[in-house]
């Protein structure tokens, strides 16, 4: 049967221009949103001076000067203060970051690509399969997150990589029911209903018109959490379940500042405003990209 | 009458102070004025030393209480308020301000006698004492309780707490009979001078009522105690309080308070900001970088050496740390004063034996291993690790009488990172910390805790090889030689020699380097100025009877 002309024109067209082209427009968009642009670059250098830690740090992040303990903000030679163990707070923010940040994003970027297959797959197909893969989700769901994070970590055993494990999997049935969300909205549309009268094929449709339209509100939903499982992480490590110290990690580090939180509020205060600072900025580049990415929005504004 | 002499005390020692005052001002000419003042001040506070019954006390605890069965498991927190509940036949006088080694002293029992052999007690109990819910405490009172730790064949037996009283209490216990209505006779096998002291000692052997523990059974009575102590509960609501008030027909000396309300409050700095903010009126274990602050917000910070003992066990069932010279190496590496004087600001000592303060046998000159980190590297060295070693250390994040764990193994483990011993601390959780006492040493190569007793018999339930078996392996220590030492200590009826066998046992587990003592708590009591009469001893426990509020 002799396929339609517009379709196969659009098979023709080489699929690397084409997401090549898509980029440029995105980028482009993205730009013009000022306030991401910022937060993005802001992250840049963010994840640049963490990863240059052990060149810039000015001290050693585990060895400390017990006699300047809990030197305040501003002290000559130590910016950002001592910690109750005299220790440069700087330098652990620095090294500390090395193991937050990962621990942070490997987790949402393993649980978007899994969850986010996982979600395409139940909201197209349905039957069987989606009902499997939806109900094991409800029953991950039964469980408040911390908690099952806390148990998996707890049956894998301690670690940063095991942690990580943890909070990936946590992660994975929250995402898949945003993609399977997004999916059963997309389906529904016009577009597809065309492809689909055009002869395109399921797997076509799945991977050109659906996956690429639910990226999205993964994208946001991806950043407004990667702020969280810095918290996540911490409070696993509280438990034992994470880094071990003296290690620096900034959720740890909240946590070591609090017991001198009315003498020295800077131990708590410094670390917990990098966190504050870094998931603002990993929402506004996700914000920033939802607009970017999403033609219509792109459109209007 | 006793009382009445403490008063005087403080309004005297009131004086010199006001008097004291008084110069100081003076000399920047302002004499008249300032002793004015400082006569007023005097004088209300002389009036404010007479104690005024009413009020309610809130005291914030460290953590939530175990189970209020006097006789079931728990810790300082838990053994607190149970005291306030429950008494035992003899206790401990917690009414005289920082006593090491407080003085045994008749409670449910008016007096006793112990037979010649040490084998023998003949306890004479105390007439017209009732239970808070009326039944009448007598000899047959006192046999129940014995049948539920120690009678198999008792409808009363509870499995679960015979374990724990025989090995403390009654391990020697051979038989006890009720003589007359207020006698009652226990017979130990061998003789056990630290027997009335262990009686007394956090109180598991006190008494719940026959009706009480007939109407709920042994485990619903933990939710439903009656005892015959000074204070009753009123309600106890898991994770927010518990509620105690006075009981109105307790037979001793009536406690001033009407009410105690204990307040669970885990996290350190939130027992602080609640003290701040008037939710609570005491607190202990602060973090002991904001006493300086509390001081100078007008708090009243009250700490005395106690029986308080931090220590590190080191796992022995392999290498590196059965290598005596490793573990002496570790002795000799950790700088205890800077600890207690820098991370602890003061409210711990640093710990060199294994005898609490309070101990008969803690000596306070004891001192074997001193911190030399030159001799420490130089032991490495000699034990074949010039190039240093890693090993793990387990610890909690918290938990009764813990103080701050995690700090404190960081600071020790940077001390020993500097004569080239790595430690890889890992942190639990204080349930399951506990709940991994069997597998520890198979967990980790260390682990630490904290205990300690006012009696030198603790060394014997700590160090004896019959309490490092294999379903309690402490660290898998055993030396056969302080084990025949603590046999003959715990059974010496002469104090002195008894004393100075405590002191040679200690003195061969130091050498074996088989347990680092860190510290030994202060343990800082804080609380607001118009809590009068506290009473610091070296039990960690506390007789409230003494407390008072003075509302003015």
């Amino acid at each position: 049967m002799e396929r339609p002309a517009l379709l196969t024109a659009s098979r023709r067209a080489t699929p690397h221009v084409a997401l090549c082209s898509g980029l440029l427009v995105t980028w482009r968009a993205f730009k013009k949103d000022k306030a991401a642009a910022m937060a993005g670059a802001l992250l840049i250098v963010i994840f640049a001076i963490t990863l240059a830690a052990p060149w810039i740090s000015p001290y050693d992040p585990i060895d400390g000067n017990t006699a300047l303990r809990l030197a305040p903000i501003g002290t000559p030679a130590h910016l950002l203060g001592v910690d109750g163990q005299g220790r440069d707070i700087f330098s652990r923010l620095l090294w500390g970051g090395r193991v937050t940040l990962p621990s942070a994003m490997v987790p949402v970027i393993i649980a978007t690509m899994l969850g986010g297959t996982l979600g395409v797959i139940a909201g197209f197909h349905g039957g069987l399969a989606g009902n499997l893969i939806m109900r094991g989700c409800d029953v991950l769901f039964a469980f408040p997150t911390v908690i099952l994070a806390i148990a998996i970590a707890g049956i894998i055993g301690r670690g940063l990589f095991n942690v990580m494990i943890a909070l990936s999997v946590v992660l994975v049935p929250p995402m898949t029911r945003v993609t399977f969300t997004a999916t059963r909205e997309i389906e529904a549309m016009d577009y597809i209903q065309a492809a689909r009268s055009l002869g395109a094929r399921e797997w076509e449709i799945m991977l050109r018109h659906i996956l690429p339209n639910t990226i999205p509100p993964v994208i946001v939903y991806a950043s407004t959490i990667a702020g969280l499982l810095v918290v996540f992480s911490a409070g696993l490590s509280f438990l034992g379940l994470g880094v071990s110290p003296p290690i620096p990690d900034w959720g740890v580090m909240v946590s070591d500042g609090r017991t001198v939180l009315g003498v020295a509020p800077h131990v708590a205060t410094v670390p917990g405003l990098m966190i504050s600072i870094t998931s603002l900025c990993f929402n506004l580049v996700g914000d920033g990209l939802r607009f970017a990415l999403d033609p219509r929005i792109r459109n209007i504004g | 009458m006793d009382r009445r002499r403490e008063s005087a005390q403080r309004t005297r020692s009131m004086s010199r102070r006001s008097f004291l005052h008084a110069g100081v001002a003076g000399g920047a000419g302002l004499y008249a004025l300032a002793s004015g003042m400082a006569a007023r001040k005097a004088e209300t506070q002389a009036a404010s030393t007479q104690p005024k019954a009413g009020g309610t006390l809130i005291w914030g605890m460290e953590s939530e209480i175990g189970p209020l069965d006097v006789q079931n498991v728990g810790g300082w927190v838990t053994w607190r308020v149970r005291r306030q509940i429950y008494e035992p036949l003899v206790t401990h006088d917690l009414t005289k301000e920082g006593t090491l080694s407080p003085p045994i002293v008749p409670a449910l029992a008016a007096s006793w006698e112990v037979s010649p052999d040490g084998r023998v007690y003949t306890f004479h109990l105390r007439e017209h004492v009732k239970f808070h819910d009326g039944t009448p405490f007598n000899a047959e009172a006192v046999k129940v309780n014995l049948d539920r730790a120690l009678d198999e064949q008792s409808p009363y037996f509870y499995a679960q707490l015979s374990t724990l009283q025989k090995r403390f209490i009654y391990q020697y216990t051979e038989s006890y009979k009720v003589l007359d209505p207020l006698t009652i006779q226990i017979t130990n096998r061998v003789p056990f001078p630290d027997f009335l002291f262990q009686m007394a000692e956090s109180g598991y052997a006190a008494f719940v009522s026959p009706t009480a523990l007939q109407k709920w059974g042994n485990t619903d009575l933990a939710e439903h105690p009656v005892g015959t102590g000074p204070f009753r509960l009123v309600e106890h609501v898991r994770g927010q309080k518990v509620v105690l008030e006075r009981h109105p027909d307790y037979w001793g000396r009536k406690p001033y308070l009407n009410r105690i309300i204990f307040r669970p409050l885990p996290e350190a700095a939130s027992r602080v900001v609640a003290l701040q903010t008037g939710e609570a009126d005491l607190i202990m274990v602060p973090p002991p970088d904001s006493i300086a602050q509390l001081k100078k917000a007008g708090f009243i910070v009250h700490q005395s050496p106690t029986a308080h003992i931090w220590y590190w066990c080191l796992c022995m069932n392999k290498e590196p740390l059965k290598d005596v010279r490793v573990r002496r190496a570790i002795q000799h590496a950790i700088d205890k004063e800077g600890l207690a004087r820098d991370l602890m600001q003061g409210t711990v000592l640093p710990a060199y034996q294994m005898h609490a303060p309070g101990a008969p046998a803690h000596d306070p000159q004891f001192k074997m291993y001193e911190y030399n980190p030159a001799k420490a590297r130089q032991l490495l060295a000699e034990a074949g690790y010039p190039h240093g070693l890693k090993f793990t250390w387990m610890t909690s994040v918290e938990g009764s009488g813990q103080l701050m764990p995690v700090p404190i193994t960081e600071w020790i483990q940077r001390d020993l990172r500097k004569v080239g011993i790595e430690i890889e601390i890992a942190a639990y959780e204080w349930q399951s910390y506990l709940g991994m006492y069997a597998v520890r040493c198979e967990k980790s190569d260390s682990w630490q805790m904290s205990s300690g007793e006012a009696s030198d018999y603790w060394l014997y339930k700590v160090m004896h090889s019959k309490y490092n078996t294999a379903q309690f392996p402490r660290s898998y220590y055993t030396n056969s030689e302080i084990d025949t030492l603590l046999d003959r200590a715990a059974r010496e009826l002469d104090d002195q020699l008894r004393h100075t066998l405590y002191r040679q046992a200690n003195r061969l587990v130091m050498e074996d380097a088989a347990f680092v003592p860190i510290v030994h708590d202060l343990a800082p009591v804080v609380y607001h100025a118009k809590v009068k009469g506290f009473v610091h001893t070296a039990l960690e426990s506390f007789d409230l009877t003494t407390l008072w509020l003075d509302a003015s």
